[in-house]
């Protein structure tokens, strides 16, 4: 009966199930039921509705091999999901081999990227739970001598990253496997130059030609803080007035004021409601949320108005993590921990209470405890095993 | 013009459309409440609906159900129309708010149907493209499958498990977390 249902029925009816384990639960009862939610069209289709749950997140050491995967712990309700999730996902990242020297670049859309020895030549992105990887030629391999001459001349340091694919590029399995990487090439005499890796095309591409900058601080982007947000990369610096912008469709860098409440606080730039920008602002134990309109013709300082602040748990010192799928993480560790004092005597690192925040609602919702770590954290957030396609 | 137009508007409203289901019943509906059906909608723009409207794919006692339906809604349609064109007071606003209100407490009734009935009225809502109906139960079906077991499902919908032992032992396998 339910089952004589033609497919496009129960593909409405289906999709209308918004949490991946009933999904899973239905696909179970017969045969064209586990054959129309193994459909990748379907898969597309229920992506395109739903955001992926968030699962855990990725802790950055200096070398890959000694990252761990967090998961979700209960009472989240992902935390079974994230369970099956890392176990089926190869966070060991085994196709290294155990050669050392790779780093965690970027994460993003089930993609890890890496690159060995900070070099640009070895950039290679990993799909772990899929378990496939593809080496990115190197940036030279289309260009002249002279050209990599300018390249590298008087480099200081590069900084590749992934762009984001949006919802429309991502409608068949074809798309689904295309992705794109950024280079950022920063250079001694304050200048910035940009290529972008496409993987359809499988060349680098000149983007940015050079891009002068008069701050200083632009120089080195270990210490900077990368944010994307509808379209536009954001760099921003714990003790800076203004921060970078890249918009992406045109590839053009600009230089936007920031709140000068910002100045000397952690900060995020995140996708704020009804299409606007956001700016988070971590301060004594709150969140100030500061929002304006995207574009870079409102760049100006007045523009920003700070809508709201949210008090976190008193008792903590916090710190801001990774975004993902309309998420910030965020950490807590006991406030009266002196963590530089603990690192020098070796001591035991404290636990550190993770939390997510939803930047559409303003919800904070419990992620896991896990052991204090100052490396970065990337927020994962992923379909559950089954129901997720391959990236690359 | 604009008077000539809405009288046309009432003529059509008041004409009546016959409607012949798959045993042979008629019913004679007016061609506000047929046009909810877009299938209906256009073979009345074609002009072919004259001797009535054959649906060899709904049985009388499904059909009646479907125009029950649709008879509700139409007249909600006209309702809102009219709202939205002419008044725009607090009271009226407040009129409206009480009839949507009706008629979520009608859906909620209509709704009250044994399983066949509902996958029924499903694939009726399907072939006449009746787009609020065909919401309305396929939603009523995916919130009755939240948080069962497929056992639950297969007993609660009469499907016979065909997937074989090794094929549903590989997709507990790879799912088992869903089942805990």
């Amino acid at each position: 009966m339910a089952s004589d249902l033609p497919v496009d029925l129960l593909e409405d009816i289906f999709l209308r199930l918004g949490d991946a384990a009933d999904l899973i639960r239905a696909a179970a009862v017969c045969a064209s039921f586990h054959h129309v939610v193994s459909d990748g069209r379907f898969l597309r289709r229920f992506r395109s509705l739903y955001r992926p749950p968030v699962l855990g997140f990725l802790d950055c050491r200096n070398d890959a091999l000694f990252c761990s995967f967090h998961t979700a712990q209960p009472p989240r309700c992902s935390a079974p999901a994230a369970r099956a999730f890392a176990e089926a996902a190869d966070f060991a990242f085994s196709f290294l081999d155990g050669d050392i020297c790779h780093r965690i670049d970027d994460v993003r859309d089930g993609r890890i990227l890496f690159s060995r020895n900070f070099r640009i030549e070895d950039l290679l992105v990993y799909d772990p739970l899929h378990r496939r990887h593809i080496q990115i030629p190197s940036i030279c391999s289309d260009l002249d001598y002279h050209t990599v001459h300018m390249v590298f001349r008087d480099l200081n340091c590069l900084e590749p990253f992934l762009d984001p694919a949006t919802d429309k590029e991502r409608e068949t399995e074809e798309e689904d496997l295309q992705f794109r990487v950024i280079c950022n090439l920063y250079y001694t005499e304050k200048k910035i130059s940009t290529f972008v890796f496409h993987s359809v095309t499988g060349k680098w591409q000149a983007a940015v030609a050079s891009f002068f900058i008069e701050n200083s601080w632009l120089v080195c982007p270990q210490q900077l803080r990368r944010d994307y947000a509808y379209g536009c990369f954001y760099w921003t610096k714990f003790d800076q007035r203004v921060m970078l912008m890249l918009e992406t469709r045109e590839m053009k860098f600009s230089i936007v004021d920031l709140p000068p409440e910002s100045y000397c606080r952690h900060k995020t730039v995140v996708e704020a409601v009804e299409g606007r920008l956001g700016l988070l602002v971590l301060a004594n134990c709150a969140l100030y949320i500061y929002s304006k309109t995207c574009g870079d013709n409102g760049s100006h300082v007045k523009d920003w108005r700070c809508n709201n602040s949210i008090p976190l748990l008193y008792g903590y010192k916090w710190s801001l993590g990774g975004v993902a799928e309309g998420y910030l993480l965020l950490r807590g560790v006991p406030r009266d921990y002196d963590i530089l004092e603990s690192s020098r005597e070796s001591k035991e690192m404290p636990d550190a209470r993770y939390y997510t925040l939803k930047l559409d609602t303003l919800l904070f919702d419990w992620l896991c405890v896990s052991k204090f770590d100052t490396n970065p954290d990337y927020l994962y957030a992923s379909f559950p095993p089954s129901l997720s396609l391959p990236s690359l | 013009m604009a008077s000539a137009g809405s009288g046309d508007e009432k003529a059509a409203a008041a004409a009546m459309i016959t409607l012949i289901s798959s045993d042979n019943e008629k019913f004679e509906v007016t061609e506000a409440t047929a046009t909810l059906s877009q299938t209906i909608r256009h073979m009345i723009e074609d002009g072919c609906t004259d001797g009535g409207v054959p649906l060899p794919n709904v049985t009388s006692k499904i059909l009646a159900r479907v125009i029950e339906y649709c008879k509700k809604h139409a007249t909600a349609a006209a309702g809102e129309e009219g709202s939205s064109s002419s008044f725009s007071d607090a009271a009226f606003l407040e009129v409206d708010r009480a009839f949507l209100e009706e008629l979520e407490e009608f859906d909620d009734a209509f709704l009250e149907v044994d399983r066949a009935t509902l996958f029924d009225l499903i694939l009726a809502a399907n072939y006449l493209d009746i787009k609020g109906l065909l919401n309305l139960t396929c939603q009523k079906v995916a919130d009755s499958v939240k948080g069962k077991t497929p056992e639950q499902i297969r007993e609660m919908y009469n499907i016979v498990n065909d997937l074989t032992p090794e094929e549903e032992a590989e997709i507990r396998r790879e799912t088992q977390w869903a089942f805990e």
